[in-house]
């Protein structure tokens, strides 16, 4: 049962959503659930009773005709990592970029941006992709390190369980249950980048059914440097705390209740452009952030196979930068049933409901209207697993149906095969249709001033200034993929994961230069263009992603993550700019070795090639250079409740560019860092 | 399918049939308030019996529920029970693999005596046990104990590969995505336990 937890978790759970049979079966063994009252049954009756081993459940994984990868607590400590896309690098196919020293691109399948707007991201079943601007504030999203059971990330669409914007792939972090914690955890971080954390946690048993665990984090972290090696003094802080509590009443019903508060001070820098000279400064700015939510899980496990769920969650989020001002009220209902239909088939059905309350105030570059909304969101979906050939070929077929105010309705399907010709090979393949909805930002009457041109002869020797519009007719990004994958245990000692995918995207945003007009008579006066964003853009995107695990002895462990991504994007012929984004190839390799039972090495060495992004042409390609990157950690545990390690990252070279972002470009640098952690179990 | 999980389902359905008849009108709120009323009946019937449409249970549910069987199909020599309310021990030897499967037996009694699941080590306190449950875990040292507690009146249950033939008198047996038992008869003559016929009829025996 013990290695079943760590690959099905009885939370909401991407893989469990994917393997239809999981939220009944995967959750069902884990949740130790009993549904009826077995003893009431003679032993004739029983003789009858079909049971469902926890082997079978352990296939969960195995058996998801998708790709997927999960990251597990033990790989997160060993990882070296503080935040939460550093441990993202794990995974293949995950694009993951620092852009500032609190600001992530984190992405899959192409698309990498600042604002990331086709990767839905979670936290124990809670969406943290604010539609705000479409996209996630990993600055101060998610929970400390030290609070995850596992992340479980898909690639490739899961609109047919998650909706609308788990268009190339989907993340689910989740928190570890009360049940596997106990007592305190105190962890102080202190390094060069990572100037300090210090997390505090503590669990205790409530009466007899139920758990609880407290816990708070504090971190400060060093800016980075810009090009020139001067301080780009973006540091930051963050303060976070939560409490979990499960409480199980009765063997089949858990409850869980959970909730999380952040504040956040945040230093960034913006590139900011005015109509004189000079026309282009740079702007340190304070970034106020604060947020938080409350969630409530209600689990009813029939049997095995059959279960229920309903959650319901408020989520606030307030954020205050140069570029948007906005606060956002969310609340959230869900439902969700899964239950076996005869002997071969496993439907899971469900539906929600999503009320965003938001609240927007104009900044010195952007203006949006109306500036307050409440937006609806309607859905429904229903899933079946069908098993043709039992344990050999499994069919699996589902749609999601959605209302929003702004795109209306939605119908996101999906079909997947599963072929096990061996226990220990499987082949699957799966056509996907999903959607990304137009945010806020994007559809209502939105102005941002992207950027100021010195006069010349081109602009009648005045200043100019384009500014982005958002367009009421503007309609969903839609995609259709098409995947295949194949996944092996080739030797004992040696695993394989290989997926290659064809994304095909139509409607894509691109904008537009419409009329250029004469502003401020007498004067100061400028010319002005709007960029009008509009459905205009298609192509491709392909490649394929591969994973091996080989443990060639008890004490080491070799992990190869890979992923190739060729991109094809255009624009009708009428459209000034759209994203582009070059081909990619990156590389990650990591060494595990346990030299004595109480101390670790890892070594992890990444390759990155470099990537061309444009985000509107007026402002010219933005290219990272390819970098290498090295990290190592030294973990020694000197007694069971005590743990120091020494980790050291990006050690190949002073400083590298990583990203370059899109929003008001001011390229920062990361350095090499070193950073000691002390970790005391009380 | 398990008759009981029928149960709850069609209790509801009863109420729903018992509930008086409403008459016919052609107003619009009462085509509303009879699609809701409706809705809530089958979201209420799918709460309570949605286990109803479920085939398969947990492994060790099934296999709890066969130690509370055996315990009521099992006789004890009369000594063994020191006072008519004195608890029916169930020892757990070994990892337990039940979870919460265990816990649909507290509160149950056999004849006058409560059960009562108590967790070993290997080691001691095996004697006051009536069943011992030897986990997988243990399989190395089951041999071990089960000759240890030959002569004593336990019965040693276990679902190790062959166990009832390898000296244990009940073992437990997956075939099928079903649960079955094999009874070594002797071991249990000798130590002094007497089966029903019940129990021998649908066992295998083994020798």
């Amino acid at each position: 049962m013990g290695k079943a937890k760590t690959l099905v978790s009885q939370r909401p759970s991407v893989v469990g959503g994917f393997m239809v049979a999981l939220a009944c079966l995967g959750a069902g063994a884990q949740a130790d659930a009993v549904a009826t009252d077995l003893t009431q049954l003679s032993i004739e009756d029983l003789m009858q009773v079909k049971v469902v081993s926890a082997a079978k459940v352990e296939q969960t994984l195995q058996d998801t005709a998708a790709a997927i990868f999960v990251i597990s607590a033990e790989d997160i400590r060993r990882s070296g990592a503080t935040t939460i896309p550093e441990v993202l690098r794990l995974a293949p196919g995950v694009e993951v970029a620092r852009i500032d020293a609190g600001r992530w691109s984190v992405t899959i399948r192409g698309f990498a941006g600042t604002y990331s707007n086709k990767l839905l991201v979670m936290v124990d079943g809670r969406s943290i992709y604010t539609p705000l601007f479409s996209g996630v504030n990993w600055e101060v999203e998610g929970p400390p390190l030290d609070e995850i059971e596992q992340i479980e990330i898909v690639r490739g669409p899961g609109g047919a369980l998650w909706g609308a914007n788990a268009v190339n792939g989907v993340i689910n972090i989740l928190t570890k249950h009360t049940k596997d914690t106990e007592g305190g955890l105190l962890a102080v971080t202190a390094g060069k980048e990572e100037r300090a954390i210090a997390s505090v946690r503590y669990a205790d048993q409530l009466g007899d059914q139920a758990r609880y665990r407290l816990y708070g984090q504090f971190a400060e972290r060093d800016g980075l440097v810009t090009a020139d090696g001067r301080d780009a003094e973006d540091s930051l802080r963050i303060g976070k705390g939560g409490f979990r509590l499960d409480w199980t009443p009765a063997a089949m019903d858990s409850f869980t209740v959970q909730g999380e508060l952040y504040r956040a001070d945040l230093n960034q820098n913006f590139r900011v452009f005015n109509l004189a000279a000079p026309y282009s400064t740079h702007l340190l700015s304070t970034v106020d952030a604060a947020g938080g939510s409350i969630q409530a899980r209600w689990q009813r496990q029939y049997s095995a196979q059959s279960k229920m769920e309903l959650q319901a969650y408020y989520h606030y989020e307030s954020h205050k930068d140069y570029l948007y001002d906005a606060s956002l009220n969310t609340i959230n209902l869900d439902f969700q049933h899964s239950f076996p239909l005869g002997d071969r088939q496993q439907i899971v059905w469900g539906w929600g409901y999503r009320r965003n309350q938001d609240e927007f105030a104009d900044t010195a570059v952007s203006s949006v209207n109306p500036k307050s909304r409440s937006m609806d969101l309607f859905s429904a979906f229903i899933q079946d697993q069908f098993e043709l050939i039992p344990e050999r070929f499994r069919l699996i077929g589902g749609v999601k149906l959605e209302h929003n105010d702004f795109s209306g309705w939605e119908w996101q399907p999906s079909a997947r095969a599963l072929w096990t010709p061996h226990r220990d090979h499987r082949f699957w393949a799966a056509a996907s249709r999903a959607v990304r909805t137009p945010s806020r930002g994007e559809r209502d009457s939105v102005r941002v001033n992207l950027l100021s041109v010195a006069p010349s002869a081109l602009t009648s020797n005045l200043p100019g200034l384009l500014y982005l519009s958002g367009s009421p007719d503007l309609d969903s990004e839609e995609l259709s993929a098409y995947e295949i994958g194949y996944r092996g245990q080739l030797t004992e000692r040696f695993s394989l994961d290989a997926t290659a995918f064809y994304h095909d995207y139509a409607q894509l945003l691109v904008g537009n230069l419409g009329a250029i007009s004469v502003v401020g008579s007498p004067w100061p006066t400028y010319l002005q263009a709007p960029v009008v964003l509009e459905n205009g853009g298609s192509g491709s995107k392909s490649g394929f992603e591969l994973a091996a695990d080989w443990r060639p002895t008890e004490r080491w462990r070799w992990r190869l993550a890979y992923s190739y991504l060729d991109s094809q994007l255009t624009r009708d012929d009428h459209a000034s700019a759209i994203y582009t984004d070059g081909d990619r190839h990156q590389i990650s390799l990591l060494a595990s070795w346990n030299a004595r039972d109480n101390l670790d090495v890892d070594v992890w060495w990444r390759y990155v090639a470099a990537n061309e992004i444009n985000y509107v042409s007026y402002s010219g390609l933005l290219e990272s250079s390819s970098y290498p990157n090295l990290s190592v950690r030294l973990g020694w545990r000197p007694r069971k409740d005590l743990e120091l390690s020494v980790v050291g990252n990006n050690l190949l070279g002073d400083r590298h560019l990583e990203f370059i972002s899109e929003a008001f470009a001011y390229p920062v640098e990361v350095e090499r860092s070193v950073y000691g952690q002390v970790k005391w179990k009380f | 399918m398990p008759p009981p999980l029928r149960v709850v389902g069609s209790a509801r359905c009863n109420a729903q049939e018992r509930a008086p008849p409403v008459e016919v009108s052609a107003s619009r709120a009462f085509w509303w308030w009879r699609a809701v009323r409706l809705l809530a009946f089958w979201l209420a019937a799918l709460l309570l019996a949605g286990g109803a449409w479920g085939g398969e249970f947990d492994e060790y549910a099934v296999k709890a529920a066969y130690l509370y069987n055996f315990a009521k199909y099992v006789e004890w020599p009369s000594a063994v029970f020191t006072r008519s309310d004195a608890p029916m021990a169930i020892c757990i030897v070994g990892e337990n693999p039940f979870g919460v499967a265990l816990s649909a037996l507290a509160g149950k009694t056999v004849g006058s005596h409560p059960v009562e699941v108590r967790p070993v080590s290997s080691g001691t306190e095996l004697e006051k046990c009536h069943i011992v449950f030897i986990s997988q875990a243990e399989q190395g040292r089951a041999r071990a104990l089960v000759s240890r507690l030959a002569h004593l009146p336990i019965l040693t249950v276990s679902d190790i590969d062959d166990f009832a033939r390898s000296g244990g008198m009940i073992g437990l047996v997956e075939a099928e995505q079903r649960i079955r038992f094999d009874i070594n008869l002797a071991t249990a003559r000798q130590a002094n336990l007497k089966l029903s016929s019940q129990l021998l009829k649908l066992a295998t025996m083994v020798e």
